[in-house]
Parts: C-alpha cells; structure tokens; sequence
C-alpha cells in the first residue's frame, strides 16, 4: 500500500512538473504580436565612400556567397552586392517587409582590407513614396567593417532629421 | 507479485529521473577533434567553442618539422571524429596524416585553398608551409574549419557561422592593428633577420625581406636545415643591409642565431613564435596573442 502511495505521489509530482514546463514552454512560443504591414512604396537610396570588392574576411564556407554590403531589415535580407562604386548613389527599389511602427535596418560593409588607416563611411536613406523618411550616417574606424543598425519609425513621417552615428 | 510490480515502477521512474540530467550534460560535446599544430587546435577552440572537444597532438614549443608520433597520439587518433592538420608537409614525413589515415580518420588540410609561397631550394621548388603568418591566410583556416564541422555535426551549424563571423572581424582588425604597427619602421629597416625560414608569408604580406641560416624546415627534406653556404649569406647580409636586430624563435635552438648576432655585432631583438604557439598562460598563447606579441617585438627592435 506504502508503494503505490509513493508511486502515486511520484506521478502527480512529476505530472505537476510536466504540465508547468509544458504551459511555460506554450507560452514562450506563443505567436507575439502582429504588426500591420506599413502602406507605400519604399525606396533606399545608398551611398559609400568605398567600392565593393572581394573581402578576404568573409566567411566563405560554399553554402552562399559573400558579399562587401549586406542590408538586413527586422532578420531578412533586402540587398547583398558586391558591386557597386565608390561615392556614387545606387538604388535599391520596392523595398518589402516594413511595418508601422519602428523598424530596423542592419547594415555590415567590408571596405577594401588594404585601406587600413583610412576611415569609411556608408549613407542610407529611406523614401516612402517617393518622399524621404529618415537618413543615417554609419562610420567605421580605420580599417575595420561598418556594422550598425538604423532605426526607422513609420508612425512619424513627417520628421526628416539627418542622424548622424 | 502487485507488489514487486508497484517497486519496479518507482525504480524505473527513479532512473529516469537520475538519467535525464546526465544526459543531457554528455550531449554538450557534439565532437571529439585531434589536430596536428597549437594554431590548427587555437583556431578549432575560437569556432567550435563549448560544442567541440579540441586535443593537439604538439605541446606549446614543440617542432613540427621534426616531431615524432608516440603511441599515445595514435590511441587519441582513434579516439577522435576527425583530424585536422595545417599540410604543406609542415608535418614532417606527413605524420599527421598518417595517424589520421592509420586510424581510419577523416583528415582535414587547413591550408587548402591558400596560394602557396614557392621557395626554390637547389632548384627544386617547395611550397612553404608557414601559410598562417598573415591574418588574411588565417581566415582561409578558419573558413576550411568551419566547413568541415558543419559537415560533421550540422546540428551546431548556426554556432560555428556565429563564431567564425566573429573571429573573422577580430582577423580584420589585427591584420590593420599590424599594418599600424609596422608603420613606425622604415622600409629600409624592414628586414626580418630569424632562427628558420619561417616569415616568408608574413614578410611579403607586410613588405619585408627575410633571412635566416637555416631553410624552410629544421628537419631532414629538401632545402631544409642550415648549410655553411647560407650561414654566411645571412651574416655578410647583415653587415651589408644594415640590419638593427635578429630574433630568436620559441621552437628552435637560439646557439646559431646567437653565434650569428656575435659575428655580425648586432643585437638580439627578442624571441618570437613560430611554428608554435605560447605557454597556457602566456601572452602567445593564442594564434591573435602570438600574432599581436610578435609585432610588438619586431616593432620594439627595428624602428
């Protein structure tokens, strides 16, 4: 009778476990908010003080090429390249994946390794519809990557303010 | 006999409750690895972190031109999942490969895909092996590294891209944080006067000359080991280019480099890593310190 009390205290305590950590884990992954999709035509307009070439740092292990410019918003790629040249303006149209509200853009470039004293720079700018939304700056130190992430929000559009990072 | 039931259970879900723990902390070491060199094994520790067991068959200091393979290396050969080795037969008489091979392993080349360095040695032409003594040659390692762990444990694959991007941008920044460096000596200074043919790759990446008495290896194979003919180059070298200091290197005997600072009346500009990394504790203990304290020497001695 002692063992199949204990065993019945051993399967409430261990079924009380399971459903705590079942719950827990439901609602950890549980869908987070949704976010509206933000209306319009985006546009970005990029800038760099340095062309594109091939970088001898990048990780190149064969499942996707590497690239001197990646531009990432909220975890998806919207522009990788390596070709485009020094201080002149390339497009890159038809932007997907905005939200209303604040959104994210990361930027990582590689200027030429052989630059090493020289500091670089990379501009971004937003336009909705044709008009623009917000712009950054980002700088490297001499010789190292730009990396930084630029933060846009959509909820106000009439600001035009030139951030500089 | 509802009784021995009754226990029977309660023992079984006792052990699985001791089991579960035990289990899950094993499971941590996705990879069991042997490499041949301290820089292979560095570079194995930097991207395969907590996931991957990393054993090297050299101690810090050890030549492995030179080395000999003892029992004990070929038990932790079949121990391992895989091998990995630098090539370019800096693993004298290919040892590496051999143990790998004996033992039935996979054996990974980190130097794969780097253009080598061609010495012409009596006319014979040998690929010099010191392939990672440039920042940019150590990402080739890290990129062949990384390759070969994702194919043998795909399940730790967003860790080793995470953590080779990671030392990648730290080999960026050590390759500018050098060019730096070597900016405080005059061109006309940049000569790299060492105990073996080592720097070939560091010299013509950061515009040096190289001299050293003894050739590409402190072994036995072509254009290897030191003849009188090259001992009195380096030395009338010397005297003729003007150079400030030599330098000893950790897996070579200092006698010849020291006769020669005698004969020629330079000073001794220090000692830097070569074929192997430093001491567990020491500032070259990592490929970045070995890297960052070589510079510094040579820096220290000749501007």
């Amino acid at each position: 009778m002692r063992l199949i009390l204990t065993a019945v205290i051993w399967l409430v305590v261990l079924g009380g476990l399971n459903l705590f950590t079942g719950i827990r884990h439901q609602r950890a992954t549980g869908e987070g908010p949704v976010f509206a999709e933000a209306e319009g035509a985006f546009t970005l307009e990029v800038s760099a003080s340095f062309g594109g070439e091939k970088d001898p740092f990048a990780l190149n292990i064969g499942e996707e090429e590497s690239h001197a410019l990646r531009i990432l918003l909220l975890g998806e790629e919207v522009f990788a390249g390596s070709e485009f040249k020094a201080n002149e303006l390339f497009v890159i149209e038809d932007v997907e994946g905005l939200i209303e509200g604040r959104n994210e853009f990361f930027i990582e470039a590689s200027p030429p390794s052989g630059a090493y004293n020289q500091v670089h720079a990379l501009r971004l700018r937003v336009l909705r519809d044709g008009v623009p939304v917000d712009q950054y700056t980002l700088w490297s130190e001499p010789g190292e990557r730009i990396a930084g992430a630029c933060e846009i929000d959509l909820t106000v559009t009439e600001r035009d303010d030139d951030h500089e990072h | 006999m509802k009784g021995t039931t009754n226990i029977t259970l309660v023992i079984a879900m006792l052990v699985i409750c001791l089991i579960a723990p035990v289990a899950q902390a094993e499971s941590d070491k996705a990879l069991k690895v042997l490499c041949s060199t301290t820089q292979v094994a560095d570079f194995l520790r930097q991207i395969g972190g907590d996931r991957v067991e990393v054993h090297c068959v050299l101690a810090p200091g050890a030549d492995p031109h030179t080395y000999q393979p003892v029992p004990g290396d070929a038990k932790m050969a079949r121990e391992v999942d895989i091998c990995f080795q630098n090539g370019m037969h800096l693993e004298g008489k290919d040892w590496m490969r051999t143990l790998a091979e004996d033992a039935g392993k996979q054996i990974v080349t980190c130097s794969d895909g780097i253009e080598p360095l061609i010495l012409d040695v009596h006319g014979e032409s040998v690929n010099d092996p010191h392939s990672w003594f440039t920042p940019k040659n150590a990402a080739v390692y890290i990129n062949n590294i990384t390759k070969a762990l994702i194919s043998k444990d795909p399940q730790g694959r967003d860790g080793y891209i995470g953590r080779s991007k990671l030392y990648l941008s730290q080999l960026r920044v050590l390759d500018s944080w050098i060019r730096e460096q070597l900016n405080a000596v005059s061109p006309e200074s940049r000569i790299l006067v060492t105990s073996h043919d080592a720097f070939n790759y560091f010299c013509a990446e950061y515009g040096f000359e190289n001299r050293a008495p003894v050739g590409w290896s402190t072994g036995s194979e072509v254009g290897a080991g030191m003849t009188p003919q090259r001992r009195k180059e380096v030395v009338g070298g010397i005297a003729s280019m003007g150079v400030k200091a030599v330098f000893f290197e950790t897996t070579v005997s200092p006698k010849v480099i020291r006769e020669i600072a005698l004969e020629a009346g330079v000073e001794i500009g220090g000692e830097l890593y070569s074929d192997s990394m430093g001491e567990e504790g020491s500032s070259g203990e990592t490929y970045i310190g070995m890297m960052r304290e070589n510079v510094l020497t040579i820096v220290g001695a000749l501007k």
